[in-house]
């Protein structure tokens, strides 16, 4: 903050009223010596003007010889005090009427009248009468005794000392204000640039704190590396295994379908993974949907079933009238498929599963709050209360190296919670461990979706799809797909060989994309080719992309990486029908 | 010595004192008169002339109409005094008829002319008219007379009204009466 110099003014300010008081002394006492000076001429003429009224009311008496007229006349300055003696003297300069006080005798003749002293005045005035001095009157005057006009001027002298008293406190009272004033303003200066230390301190500390987070988090991110890479290497050798079995000749239908529903089944389970992965990274879209949960739960059964095994036991307590809820499905999936394998976990000697919905209400807070709980509850080697402190924690976890992520539990809390629910957990050791997921009722209604039990219920097929793919062998197995699925495809490996294709006339009913490509990606190349074609469908396919998970996709279909056979075929369908 | 001489030593007695008498009284009247003559030129300072009755360069005009009582004395006060810018004349008249150019006119009466006939005569006319009680009881607008042994005036300011002629207040506060010139 920059502030006025303040030093100039003040100075100024600080002498004028010294100043002020000293020329108000100095005039005082200026004005009391010119009185003092002046003081006697003035009484003189004062008692002159009286000597000449007195002079002029008696004119007539004296002309006449009126003694008793002019005593009349004299007497009337007996009301003055000062007046001491007043006297009217014939043309001869005999006295002829007057009076005196006790101290100063009235001379016979003006030819005896007295030197005058310091303390009177004496006037003498002729009495003229057309011209002609006829007689004089005298007066004799007592000046103002020293003691009196020192009172006098005393109280001036006082008058102007209050003032210059008044005067000074006013000056002294800025000056001090003045200097509070800088001071808070000195103040207020280091105030705020204390405060912008502060906030710039503050900001850096939240820096600080994101990077610590993200560090962490990569940390994180690569200790699961390991983990993953365990779990995925497992995965990957049944699929694999299957896959080389499957190739084998003269396998019996039994085998075939057993091998593949292997393939099947680890692939979702992989899929789930990256989705945990995903999820946790931070970079998966959610998408909410008004969703039945006991219809969820029973979709889910199948699948979950024969990861159990033989000796778990899964038992499902659906409450009929569940109310509907707004979560994301994959979410959900996700959160249950978690809390199911944490109880597997826990019970290596077999036991019981058992998912539990329930309708709850509650007057939390003065509202009715309804919501519905799930609880998915297992006989397992259960948790001491410590552990269960840290359960939801990322990246705890009580499984040894490699077996778990520490993941899961930690995305069933970030689950509930975005879903405007709460989990919670409780356990016993040896007994079991009870998961609580609470969910919000929706006033929406659900859309009844069939899944799991959708079969290849592909209308048509017969399209011509454009496949822009840039991974050989997941074009590969795409086209496979798509061929299976009674299209036709067109291949490109790239947008510009998609383009190209385009340009030398080729017809095609749909395209079929993937995003993350090098060049041109997926999202562009589907604008360019709207551009010429705007009812063009269009479905585009990623396993990861940032510009699709952050901005969404622009109007475009997508489905996500890896797809199963029923997904694709759906979204296709689609496609190509929202365009007839 | 006959039989005669105490009764001329009484008579001789008498007549001395009677003459004793008659010089005291002799100074008094002297006095009396040597007072009332300087009071004659004076009174004119206190008249409102009208103008054209006193002419600035001339001198100030008093008359003794009918044998005059002051004699030298008055002579000597009109030296002696100046009203303004005037000197002052005196002139001694024996009748009314010369009056004009008089200012003031003392009215001494005559066998001629009575003090009432010169008074009828002079009325209106802006001239100050001045009797004396001594001489009669007809009273001119200053009338002398004598108050507990000082010489003072009556004042009729009603005939100096007629004769257009303003009298100070002044002079009239030292009159022993006035009358009143009446409504303004």
């Amino acid at each position: 903050m920059n502030m006025p110099a303040p030093a100039a003014p003040s100075r100024f300010q600080a002498i004028i009223v010294p100043l002020m008081v000293a020329s108000l002394l100095i005039a005082g006492l200026w004005l009391l010596y010119q009185n003092e000076r002046s003081y006697r001429a003035e009484q003189v003429r004062i008692t002159r003007v009286q000597a000449e009224i007195l002079a002029a009311s008696v004119t007539a008496a004296v002309d006449f010889r009126d003694r008793a007229s002019a005593q009349e006349a004299v007497n009337a300055l007996r009301v003055s005090s000062q007046i001491q003696s007043a006297g009217v003297y014939d043309v001869k300069g005999e006295r002829f009427a007057g009076y005196q006080r006790s101290d100063r005798p009235l001379p016979p003749t003006l030819s005896r009248a007295r030197q005058s002293v310091d303390k009177i005045i004496e006037v003498t005035i002729p009495v003229i009468r057309s011209g002609t001095k006829i007689g004089t009157v005298y007066l004799a005057s007592l000046i103002d005794p020293l003691s009196r006009r020192l009172t006098r001027y005393a109280i001036i002298a006082l008058l102007i000392v209050m003032t210059s008293l008044v005067l000074g406190l006013l000056g002294y009272n800025q000056a001090v204000l003045r200097e509070v004033n800088s001071r808070l303003q000195d103040q207020a200066g280091s105030l705020a640039v204390a405060n912008r230390e502060l906030q710039f301190q503050m900001e850096e500390r939240a820096r600080a704190e994101e990077q610590l987070r993200q560090a962490q988090k990569m940390q994180a991110l690569g200790q699961l590396t390991g983990g993953i890479a365990h779990d995925f290497n497992n995965m990957l050798t049944v699929i694999q295994g299957s896959a080389d079995l499957l190739r084998r000749p003269g396998l019996s239908e039994e085998k075939r379908l057993r091998f593949a529903g292997a393939i099947v089944d680890t692939a979702a389970r992989a899929a789930l993974l990256t989705g945990q992965l995903l999820a946790f990274a931070r970079r998966q879209p959610l998408r909410p949907e008004v969703l039945d949960i006991n219809q969820r739960i029973r979709g889910m059964v199948n699948i979950l079933e024969p990861s159990l095994g033989i000796d778990i036991k899964l038992v499902t307590d659906l409450q009929d009238g569940l109310w509907p809820v707004e979560v994301d499905p994959g979410q959900l999936e996700a959160t249950l498929l978690n809390i199911v394998m944490n109880s597997r976990d826990a019970m290596p000697e077999g036991g019981t599963i058992t998912i539990r919905t329930r309708n709850a209400s509650s007057d939390a807070g003065g509202e009715n709050k309804q919501a519905i709980s799930v609880v998915i509850e297992d006989t397992g080697l259960g948790m001491d209360v410590e552990t269960v402190g840290h359960v939801f924690e990322p990246f705890f976890t009580t499984k040894t190296v490699g077996k778990g992520t520490g993941l899961g539990l930690s995305q069933v809390y970030g689950f509930a919670a975005q879903s405007g629910g709460e989990v919670r957990l409780t356990s016993q050791i040896d007994k079991g461990t009870i998961v609580t997921i609470m969910l919000p009722r929706t006033d929406k209604r659900p859309i009844t979706a069939d899944l799991g039990a959708s079969r290849l219920t592909s209308q048509g097929g017969g399209g011509v799809v454009l496949l822009v793919e840039d991974n050989a062998q997941v074009g590969n197995f795409a086209e496979a797909l798509l061929g299976e699925l009674g299209h036709s495809v067109l291949r490109a490996h790239d947008a510009q060989e998609a383009l190209k294709l385009v340009q030398n006339g080729a017809s095609f009913d749909v395209v079929f994309t993937d995003v993350v490509m090098p060049g041109m990606n997926g999202i562009e190349l589907a604008d360019t080719l709207r551009r010429d074609r705007p009812e063009l469908p269009i479905v585009l396919t990623t396993g990861y992309s940032d510009r699709i998970v952050t901005t969404g996709s622009p109007g475009y279909p997508v489905i996500t990486k890896p797809y199963r056979l029923e997904s694709l075929a759906a979204i296709i369908d689609q496609a190509l029908a929202a365009a007839a | 010595m006959t039989a005669a001489g105490p009764l001329s030593a009484w008579l001789l007695m008498a007549a001395v004192a009677v003459l004793g008498a008659d010089v005291a009284s002799a100074q008094a009247d002297q006095l009396e008169m040597s007072v009332k003559a300087t009071f004659l030129p004076k009174f004119a300072a206190y008249v409102n002339w009208p103008p054209g009755s006193l002419s600035a360069d001339e001198p100030l005009q008093v008359c003794v109409i009918g044998p005059d009582p002051f004699g030298a004395m008055l002579d000597a006060a009109a030296a002696s005094e100046r009203i303004d810018t005037h000197a002052v004349e005196v002139r001694r008249i024996d009748g009314t008829e010369n009056a004009a150019g008089c200012n003031v006119a003392f009215l001494a009466g005559s066998a001629k002319q009575g003090v009432t006939a010169m008074l009828g005569a002079l009325q209106g006319r802006p001239i100050l008219t001045v009797t004396d009680a001594r001489l009669g009881p007809q009273r001119g607008m200053i009338h002398f007379s004598l108050d507990r042994g000082r010489v003072r005036f009556h004042i009729d300011d009603k005939l100096a009204a007629q004769g257009n002629l303003g009298l100070s207040a002044r002079l009239l506060g030292l009159a022993i009466t006035v009358r009143p010139r009446g409504r303004a």
